[in-house]
């Protein structure tokens, strides 16, 4: 087999990482804040309920939560919720990326929120700014550029933790270079680095802009 | 002190560029069979790196195995037996070596073996002129065949109703090879393929309901599916899509086989093999059945 087929069916097979990592943090990103909310709220029950959940879903392995989350219905309730076939492994797969990350997002966004001084929703109370009023024109502003590098370590690990979708046989990259590796030939294995590598550092580079567009009270 | 922090910045990037070359030029398939080659299985004249010294010096065989039953696999009592299992011991006790029996990622076997950390695939490998090509497989051992499983309450009775539908089977084996190889089946061959790590992956597949069939072995199949067993909802159609052969895996060029092969012959000829055989209810293979 020659080479620019073999890179031409890893780079097909990491599309497959692209687009969990993309549909992962078009979701995640959203339900973080609504679960953060949900940790912080001063109803009792819901925040316990939530600060459970969050506690279940990074207590436990990402790719236990896969295996349960796409086998377990049909093992438990015999009932087969995601269908067979290809899309089912997809969209099962992906609800777990976002269940898993949204709860690591919403304790970053919880912990930028609660960092912003008591002081400044006091001033804004004091002169005369509604609830939403003070959490839009003053926390969130700065909560945006504080939360950014950690935010950007969780993103960078996801990109990475996408080659989990395998233990369901979602034939991402990892996937694809290991059933070269099973027909004798490894230096696919060892390439799947670089196409992780390229796409880390255009994540980091546009990490790096972001912070640099929102240093806006420098 | 500005230039001292870009000196040792180019020094860092010149010894990772170096490591990134290093690597990828002994990760290269040829390169990599030439280094074992010089390592391991060099001419027969030159007998001080032989694969077989290498192994009699270390006093034991690292056997590969994945978990299963009935070749390898641990039974109600927890101890680890199966056909594989015992075949081995007794063939390691011929050579006078200590088996050591390692769990190995299926799909990485090759690289286990060619990285020495192991020193052979025992574990009902299906023989194939590809791997044949890649490593020295000893005498054909066992019969196997290919058969389908499905759920015992399904419709399913031969391949052509499984057109359109869901069908796994472990990556790169014999089962695969009936769904997308050239021999294909051609019903199986319009069904959805997904492959799966494992075996027994398949099965829980099967179980789960998120595939509608498994192509699968023979022996796996007859002893962990149907009443009785771990997965007494299942069933076998009764067809065999294709039969075939096992053998033991080693280095490419391994003079190990050899040996381990007239090991073989005398397990036959005292009536070892055959009695284990019965008791794990599998069929020898006729190159060394007689």
């Amino acid at each position: 087999m020659s080479f620019s087929v073999i890179i031409s069916k890893l780079l097909e097979s990491f599309v497959i990482n692209c687009e969990i990592f993309a549909v992962t943090l078009a979701f995640a990103l959203p339900l973080g804040l609504i679960i953060a909310f949900g940790s912080m709220s001063r109803f009792k029950p819901l925040s316990w309920l939530t600060k459970t959940i969050v506690w279940i879903i990074r207590g436990t392995p990402l790719m236990l939560q896969i295996i349960v989350l796409f086998y377990g219905p049909g093992l438990i309730w015999n009932n087969n919720l995601w269908g067979s076939g290809y899309s089912g492994r997809m969209s099962a797969c992906i609800v777990a990326f976002i269940i898993n990350y949204a709860c690591y997002f919403s304790e970053i966004y919880r912990g930028g929120i609660e960092s912003i001084a008591k002081g400044q929703y006091e001033a804004g109370q004091v002169l005369g700014m509604t609830k939403t009023q003070i959490f839009f024109k003053v926390t969130l502003l700065q909560v945006v550029k504080r939360i950014v590098p950690p935010l950007g370590n969780e993103v960078i690990t996801l990109v990475k933790d996408t080659s989990l979708a395998r233990v369901i046989a979602n034939k991402e990259i990892i996937m694809m270079a290991q059933e070269y590796a099973s027909k004798g030939l490894i230096w696919p294995l060892f390439s799947t680095a670089v196409f992780f590598l390229v796409a880390v550092g255009l994540l980091t580079l546009l990490l790096n802009w972001v912070e640099k567009k929102l240093s806006y009270f420098k | 002190m500005k230039n001292f922090k870009a000196i040792i910045a180019l020094v860092l990037v010149a010894v990772m560029c170096l490591a990134l070359f290093a690597g990828c030029a002994s990760s290269a398939p040829e390169n990599d069979q030439n280094i074992q080659e010089n390592d391991v299985s060099p001419a027969p004249e030159a007998e001080n790196a032989s694969d077989l010294e290498y192994i009699l010096n270390n006093g034991k065989m690292v056997i590969g195995y994945t978990d299963y039953a009935p070749m390898n696999y641990t039974d109600e009592n927890g101890e680890f037996t199966g056909f594989d299992t015992e075949f081995a011991i007794a063939v390691c006790e011929k050579l006078g070596v200590e088996p050591e029996f390692v769990e190995i990622n299926w799909d990485t076997k090759e690289v286990e073996l060619n990285a020495k950390s192991i020193d052979c695939i025992w574990n009902g490998l299906t023989i194939d002129e590809d791997r044949k090509a890649t490593m020295s497989i000893s005498v054909p051992y066992v019969k196997n065949a290919q058969v389908v499983v499905v759920k015992a309450d399904s419709d399913y009775s031969s391949t052509a109703d499984l057109i359109g539908k869901t069908v796994v089977a472990e990556v790169s084996s014999a089962g695969e090879a009936q769904i997308i190889g050239e021999d294909a089946d051609e019903n199986l061959a319009q069904a959805e393929y997904i492959s799966m790590a494992k075996q027994t992956d398949c099965l829980v597949e099967v179980k789960s309901g998120t595939a509608d069939a498994a192509v699968l072995d023979w022996t796996l199949a007859k002893t962990t599916t149907g009443e009785g067993t771990d997965y007494a909802d299942l069933k076998m159609l009764d067809l065999e899509l294709a039969s075939e052969e096992y053998g033991i895996a080693f280095r490419k060029g391994s003079d190990v086989t050899e040996a381990v092969n007239n090991a073989i012959a005398e397990l036959v000829a005292d009536g070892t093999l055959p009695a284990l055989a019965e008791k794990y209810g599998l069929a020898l293979a006729p190159a060394i059945a007689g």
